[in-house]
């Protein structure tokens, strides 16, 4: 069952096309991953999954309408995103990002609604920020700031969330927080998720469904067992490496292959 | 359900179970305090001057019962001009709030930006080489406003859609193009010529009816009031573009509606006094100090910005009272200090 | 948000490095440097001569050439030659020197090639700083106001930079540009109230406050001319110095430079020749934005090498500008103003075709 889909899109940005012809289809209630070295069309797939990117050919749908056709607002209440490198006003607190996220379902004459306190509480919850509500943004680390985006993208109580490489500027132990807050979200909530990830070992952990992109084009797509071999691992990424198990989580773990004696 | 904690005291305005909006306690209180500020500047500038008032004089020739100059001193010169600076300095702030959020700088101001030179060329224009009257200046500062306005929008949208840095370089380009096209019509002119149009560049407040004031009012209320409407969106705005097309806001509409907005309030203020500035430019970041809110504090910007230029006007008036200044040379002022006040604190925070 | 501000302190550097980040050592850039040199010297020379010849009337080269040598106190065109042409095409070789520089070290300094003393309001202090000198000093002779005006440029530029480069704005262009202009215009706002306050003033300052090279004297612009030397010398020395900044406050740190050292010499050099200029021609802009960016476009990210070539650039440019002023209409418009008609559209045409990063 997919709500989201991608049909025969091209994609690109002012003067320069980074996909061609592209189609997928976002597997509903998983945890998808788009996958691929630098540059290869991941950030763009992702943001043609919503208005910002409108393809230049062929069509984005949700439910079978086209993205570009449906009201905004109603768009931002089915699909949420979280943006690469998002920017924060100065001086501004915790509590008041979220709530900016409730900005779909509020209408001109009713800015504040108890649902809107309720979803702000519980998507500070989900990201354990609530101890936070107060505190400057500024005056956050790292990996707070990214559960603080986090929260405001949830705020939104979208059915489908969209992650553009949110792991990328965190630490180890924050990265893996974040990551087991979308599996939790995932599983435990129902949300759909596609996150751009760097790490393809992550990437495999944690995702039921991956893309794996190169040069504006999807290469394979399954679970990460079908899709993490080696062959592709060489092809897409030039990184000739042995896929063995994961002996903790059981998926695919590349690693990479040492022409040094050992 | 713990209440959430908002940092700062926040009161619930409507009825218990549906509370409407929320209203961050100390803005409030900070609003009030200014405006009760305003009020008490505005007996003062009754009161005052190179005729001594009574605030019970006052007070008997507002209700109707004063002698003919006390009545002539009140009520066609001093109460007009008190009520025109604190309109026009709501105005100013609120097109400097709405700019510095559009720009997404705290710097990217209508006056640094350059409308405000434009209104300047169309007055010349009007005043200089086509001889007009004090009407039809009026007529030709807003056209110029609006004009420039125009031209700079045009200038850095690029498929449609502007960006804020683009925004400012245009802006300073076409404002230094038109500032020497300004002084070219300058130096054309006599030299008594060039004294009187540059009085009406510096701003100036003397000489406000009754008539100019009720034009500036009924002119400015639909702008200030969608000013109010545009609070939300441009809280939307403050997390960039991505992020506020995601939440579903028409980014490209909130743009729009915002530039038309901006100009209208300050090519409106421009035509009517001639171009003040500064005040666009400090009282939104000095309202955000005093409130230390997230970047938008519309209620206590305007507040600031009436204060600040009914502060400038008296202190123009008083200062030399042989020979009272143009508001506009007090509000540069201004300007020097607030860059003195930033200069320190930049330089701290090193 | 870190990633923000790399991305901002990276791409003016984007910016100035221009399109070709090509060694310098290989033979054909050398010889293309040196020819594109002579090129520009005979542009230079031609605008020059354009001064020389072109005016409210017409004087013909071989007259020029006659009076040059042979001054002739009782000929009119003589006179016209002596007294005006001459102090004109000096000032614009001078001036136009100066400004060019100093706008070279202005993108420098602040890694911004949208910046040059007029957009940043260090003409704009200077002026104030003469005016000031003038009205309320009783300052008269050129020699005297254009250390005030060196005072007030070099009291402008550390005022700005400290604004646009500290703090939260650290590395941030635009946010330098804009503390620039806004000063400016308090300056400028300053400026004309001592104007409109000074009738007498205003007078015999109105020509010059547009920016114009007809109100000196010739050896009123020869006074400037040691000023702006030094400034033009400690600029060519600090080319090297220049160009370790452009790799970034860390690299530049790691290759034994001393950021702040070179920014503060760089600043007097800017104070003394952007000083200089306005003291004897009045605030000119867009002169020291066109002229590094036209240089950087041929020779590419090497101070030496744009310095020298602005020296040439602006003084063509100020030549033609000044030449175009005085035909175009009856009376004659300042060079300040054509600058500002030919600089403007130019700056429009750099935001609309460099991406440069939302801030």
């Amino acid at each position: 069952m997919t709500r989201l889909t991608v049909d025969g899109a091209a994609l690109g940005y002012a003067d320069t096309l980074v996909c061609e012809d592209v189609s997928v289809q976002i597997p509903d209630g998983a945890f998808t991953v788009i996958v691929g070295p630098n540059a290869c069309g991941k950030s763009t797939l992702l943001k043609s999954l919503t208005r910002l990117l409108p393809p230049t050919r062929g069509r984005v749908l949700l439910d079978g309408r086209s993205l570009h056709e449906m009201p905004t607002k109603q768009l931002a209440r089915e699909v949420g995103l979280l943006p690469q490198g998002p920017v924060a006003p100065d001086g501004i607190r915790v509590v008041d990002l979220v709530t900016r996220g409730r900005y779909p379902h509020q209408r001109l004459f009713a800015p504040w609604s108890p649902e809107d306190e309720t979803a702000v509480g519980e998507a500070m919850d989900a990201t354990g920020i609530r101890h936070l509500s107060g505190r400057l943004v500024d005056e956050l680390s790292g990996g707070q700031r990214q559960r603080v985006w986090m929260a405001v993208a949830l705020a939104q109580q979208t059915p489908i969330l969209l992650l553009d490489e949110p792991t990328t500027y965190l630490d180890v132990s924050h990265q893996i927080e974040l990551l087991e807050l979308c599996r939790s979200l995932n599983r435990r909530q129902g949300h759909t998720l596609v996150a751009v990830l760097h790490d393809l070992n992550q990437a495999a952990r944690y995702a039921d469904h991956i893309i794996a992109m190169k040069d504006g084009e999807v290469v394979a797509t399954g679970s990460p067992g079908e899709v993490i071999t080696e062959s592709l691992v060489s092809s897409v990424f030039g990184v000739d490496a042995r896929v063995i198990p994961d002996p903790e989580s059981g998926s695919p773990l590349v690693v990479p292959r040492w022409p040094h004696a050992v | 359900m713990t209440d959430i904690d908002f940092g700062r005291r926040v009161l619930r305005v409507g009825p218990r179970s549906r509370p409407l909006i929320l209203v961050d306690a100390r803005s409030l209180v900070i609003c009030t305090s200014i405006w009760i500020a305003i009020v008490v500047l505005a007996v003062y500038a009754l009161c005052t001057g190179s005729a001594q008032i009574t605030p019970w004089e006052a007070l008997a020739t507002l209700a109707g019962r004063g002698d003919d100059y006390t009545t002539m001193v009140v009520l066609e010169w001093r109460a007009p001009r008190i009520l025109m600076a604190v309109l026009l300095g709501a105005c100013l702030a609120l097109s400097g709030a709405i700019f510095q959020n559009l720009t997404g700088n705290p710097l990217g101001s209508p006056d640094v930006i350059g409308f405000q030179t434009g209104s300047y060329t169309g007055a010349l224009v009007v005043m200089l080489l086509l001889g007009g009257g004090s009407a039809a200046t009026m007529v030709g500062a807003l056209t110029g406003g609006v004009a420039t306005a125009f031209l700079v929008f045009f200038l850095s949208s690029r498929r449609g859609a502007v960006r804020g840095v683009r925004l400012i370089i245009v802006g300073i380009a076409v404002s230094a193009m038109l500032a020497s096209v300004n002084v070219w019509i300058l130096l054309t002119a006599t030299v008594e010529d060039a004294i009187m149009a540059g009085l009406w560049g510096a701003g100036n407040l003397s000489g406000v009816s009754w008539p100019t004031f009720a034009t500036a009012l009924f002119g400015s209320a639909l702008f200030l009031v969608a000013a109010a409407a545009l609070s939300r969106p441009m809280r939307i705005m403050q997390v960039g573009m991505p992020f506020a097309t995601a939440l579903g806001q028409n980014v490209r509409l909130v743009q729009v509606s915002a530039i038309v907005i901006g100009v209208g309030l300050t090519a409106l203020a421009t035509a009517t006094v001639g171009p003040i500035s500064f005040i666009a430019l400090a009282a939104p970041q000095i309202a955000r100090r005093i409130v230390r809110s997230d970047g938008l504090a519309l209620g206590p910007t305007a507040a600031v910005g009436s204060m600040l230029l009914l502060l400038a006007d008296v202190v123009a008036q008083r200062i030399h009272p042989d020979s009272p200044l143009p508001v506009g040379i007090v509000t540069v002022s201004i300007g020097g200090l607030y860059f003195l006040w930033l200069l320190l604190r930049e330089g701290k925070k090193r | 948000m870190h990633a923000q501000n790399a991305a901002v302190g990276s791409a003016p550097d984007t910016l100035v490095s221009g399109a070709d980040p090509r060694p310098s050592a290989t033979r054909p850039h050398h010889r293309r440097r040196w020819l594109g040199l002579l090129v520009l010297a005979v542009l230079c020379a031609l605008a020059l001569a354009a001064s020389m010849l072109v005016g409210s009337r017409f004087v013909a080269p071989a007259d020029v050439l006659h009076f040059l040598v042979h001054p002739d106190p009782d000929d009119a065109v003589s006179q016209t030659i002596w007294f005006s042409r001459v102090p004109r095409t000096v000032l614009v070789l001078v001036a136009g020197a100066a400004l060019g520089v100093a706008g070279a070290l202005m993108q420098a300094v602040t890694r911004n090639p949208m910046t040059d003393p007029g957009i940043l309001g260090v003409n704009a202090g200077a002026s104030l700083a003469v005016v000031v000198g003038l009205a309320f000093f009783g300052v008269t002779d050129i020699s005297q106001y254009m250390w005030w005006s060196f005072a007030g440029a070099m009291i402008t530029s550390v005022l700005v930079f400290v604004i646009g480069n500290t703090g939260t704005a650290r590395g941030n262009p635009v946010r330098m540009t804009l503390s620039g202009v806004a000063l400016g215009a308090v300056l400028s706002g300053f400026t004309s109230a001592v104007l409109l306050s000074n009738s007498e003033m205003l007078q015999r300052l109105r020509g010059w406050s547009a920016g114009t090279t007809a109100s000196q004297p010739l050896d009123a612009t020869l006074a400037i001319v040691p000023v702006i030397a030094a400034g033009l010398a400690i600029a060519l020395l600090s080319s090297r110095s220049l160009d370790v900044l452009s790799l970034g406050e860390a690299s530049a740190v790691a290759m034994g430079a001393h950021p702040q050292r070179i920014r503060l010499v760089a600043l007097v050099a800017i104070a003394l020749l952007a000083g200089g200029a306005t003291a004897a021609a009045g605030p000119i802009g867009f002169l020291g934005l066109l002229a590094p960016h036209l240089a950087r476009m041929i020779v590419g990210p090497h101070q030496g090498w744009i310095m020298a070539y602005s020296v040439l650039i602006a003084p063509a440019v100020m030549g033609f500008a000044d030449v175009l002023g005085r035909v175009i209409t009856a009376g004659e418009v300042p060079v300040g103003i054509v600058t500002a008609f030919i600089g403007a559209p130019v700056l429009i045409y750099m935001v609309r075709r460099y991406r440069v990063s939302e801030v």
